[in-house]
């Protein structure tokens, strides 16, 4: 009964101790590209994607975000996203920038998962440096409406001649 | 009554297989489907033993095989069924790179008997008669033997197999010694067998024997078959110039060139035998599986990149345990494992809603705002976390705070 009753312990202990063992894992994080530098005029849009994976093996909660809360013209596509073992992700960042943010702009793009619990708790991050050089666009030509009006009356004038040359 | 059976069997194969000099032993194979496979497949993974590249059944007696994976780590393969002409393991192929498989199959003991001309009626010119394990040699019908007969040899067979497979079609490292104790190494690129001349290299323990000890084989089928005998530095070239698989083997070029073992005069003989006596020890002989690369495999291109960022950092939670204001924790220590294309910058934020942790986590002795630490590409770190409680802390309980490590590429 008392060999029984220690048996039923140990296994109980080794039981606790597998528990114990397979919840142990760390936080992990995968992100490409490692930083951005790219050219944009205002008012134009870029889109460029990061990929997000899952290093470890068990699944992982993850936030992307823009380090400087108070810029409102990059948004991100999924702001937040879970990710199965060993799985990947693209998230898509969108810019567009007004007319007022014309010059070199630097900002930081956060990647970070987090296992949340009880206690002090350990997370992993990705700082992706993001450097914007933004010109003032120029007007295309097509866009402007007496260019447009001028154009237009060209080529009506072509047409109208071309007729009367081959009525005659 | 089993015995008599095994050897009815034997004489059967060896009736069907035998020639005027000597029928050629049981060869184990590796067998897979595929050298080129895609990253997440299941390799199936067969020994079987045979002739001429024809499985015959499963290898009975001591089967094992090994894998060596692309980072070399070495882990066994466990046996995950047999049917009648297979012994069948597996693995998951998860790493990107070449896996090397090993088997070993470890027969019971033999012996090869010369018998004379017209010892096995059916053959009248076969010379040769072989037992596997005990005999009890006044027991056996020698009526047809030659006087002289004689064992030959009394041998345990090693056999040893290999096999490559790759997740991204690079064969690069195949012309490297995988430590089996006799292994046969293409020294040229596997992927162009079929194609003209290949050398080999056989060697034994990591070394070659002497010219003429060992002979090897590619064999395609029963027909097709090429020999060449291995030099001083254990190489030979084979004009293997059929598209095809080829099943490279390797052994013993003749009954006088068995190295592993010494010859005895106190065995088995007829009456009017006057030789030296047989050889008493170990036959070791090795095949390596060579599949042709079929356009199948060959179309898709594969290449995993690693992402410039990736790490990882354990344990996932700290604790510090219990302590009081004032006192100091012992270090618990952090491990980053930088696994990216790009060295990193490692820093620290920690958040709580106590002060606690923002005013008395330390990194490697340094407040964990002052902490900064580079990590190189395939390297780690490991900086060690610890927790000053302030004298004048006045909370109690569980503290809860969270500590973030970041990175960026340098």
């Amino acid at each position: 009964m008392k060999l029984k009753t220690v048996g039923i312990l140990i296994l109980s202990l080794f039981c606790c101790l597998l528990i114990f063992a397979s919840c142990v894992y760390g936080i992990g994080i995968g992100v490409n590209p490692a930083k951005m530098e790219f050219e944009i005029g205002t008012g134009e849009n870029v889109q460029k994607n990061i990929t997000v994976s899952n290093p470890e093996s068990a699944e992982l909660g993850y936030q992307v975000y823009i380090e400087n809360r108070s810029i409102d013209w990059i948004k991100i596509s999924d702001p937040e996203f879970s990710l199965e073992p060993h799985q990947k992700k693209q998230i898509t960042v969108q810019f567009t920038p007004t007319a007022d943010e014309v010059g070199e702009f630097d900002a930081k793009i956060c990647v970070v998962t987090l296992k949340p619990g009880g206690g002090f708790n350990i997370g992993s991050g990705v700082k992706i440096p993001v450097h914007i050089t933004i010109e003032k666009s120029a007007i295309p030509f097509y866009t402007n409406h007496i260019i447009i009006v001028l154009i237009m009356s060209g080529l009506l004038i072509i047409l109208l001649y071309v007729r009367r040359l081959r009525r005659s | 009554m089993k015995m008599g059976k095994m050897f009815a069997a034997f004489a059967a194969i060896c009736v069907v297989l035998g020639t005027a000099g000597m029928v050629s032993a049981h060869q184990t194979w590796m067998d897979i489907d595929a050298m080129c496979i895609d990253l997440g497949d299941t390799v199936d993974v067969r020994l079987t033993e045979g002739h001429s590249f024809i499985p015959e059944g499963a290898p009975p007696f001591e089967v094992s095989a090994e894998l060596v994976d692309p980072a070399g780590a070495i882990t066994p393969l466990n046996k995950t069924g047999e049917d009648e002409f297979y012994w069948h393991s597996g693995f998951d192929a998860d790493q990107v790179g070449l896996y090397a498989i090993l088997g070993l199959h470890v027969d019971e003991r033999w012996w090869k008997v010369y018998t004379g001309p017209g010892s096995i009626p059916d053959r009248p010119d076969y010379l040769y008669t072989y037992f596997p394990g005990e005999v009890n040699w006044s027991e056996i019908d020698k009526t047809n033997w030659a006087d002289d007969w004689h064992v030959v040899r009394h041998y345990k067979p090693y056999k040893y197999s290999k096999a490559f497979v790759s997740t991204n079609c690079n064969f690069y490292g195949t012309d490297r010694a995988f430590e089996q104790p006799l292994e046969i190494i293409p020294l040229d690129d596997i992927t162009t067998v079929g194609t003209g001349d290949f050398e080999f290299q056989v060697l034994w323990n990591g070394m070659p024997l002497p010219n003429g000890t060992i002979k090897i084989t590619g064999i395609k089928d029963r027909e097709t078959k090429v020999s060449a005998i291995c030099d001083d530095e254990g190489k030979a070239t084979l004009p293997l110039n059929i598209s095809c698989d080829w099943l490279i083997s390797a052994n013993a070029a003749d009954d006088s060139a068995y190295w592993d073992g010494e010859y005895d005069d106190t065995l088995p003989h007829g009456e009017n035998y006057t030789g030296p006596g047989g050889f008493v020890g170990n036959d070791h002989r090795a095949t390596l599986t060579l599949l042709e690369i079929r356009e199948g495999d060959t179309v898709t291109m594969r290449a995993e990149i690693r992402p410039g960022i990736r790490f990882s950092v354990t344990p996932a939670y700290l604790d510090f345990g219990e302590l009081d204001p004032g006192d100091v924790s012992d270090p618990e220590t952090v491990v980053i494992q930088n696994m990216g294309s790009k060295d990193l910058k490692a820093t620290v934020e920690v958040t709580d809603t106590n002060g606690l942790y923002t005013e008395g986590l330390y990194m490697d002795s340094s407040l964990w705002n002052e902490f900064e630490m580079v990590v190189m590409k395939d390297n780690h770190a490991s900086p060690n976390a610890e927790l000053r409680v302030p004298g004048d802390f006045t909370g109690s309980g569980e503290m809860e705070g969270t500590i973030i490590f970041w990175a960026e590429a340098i």
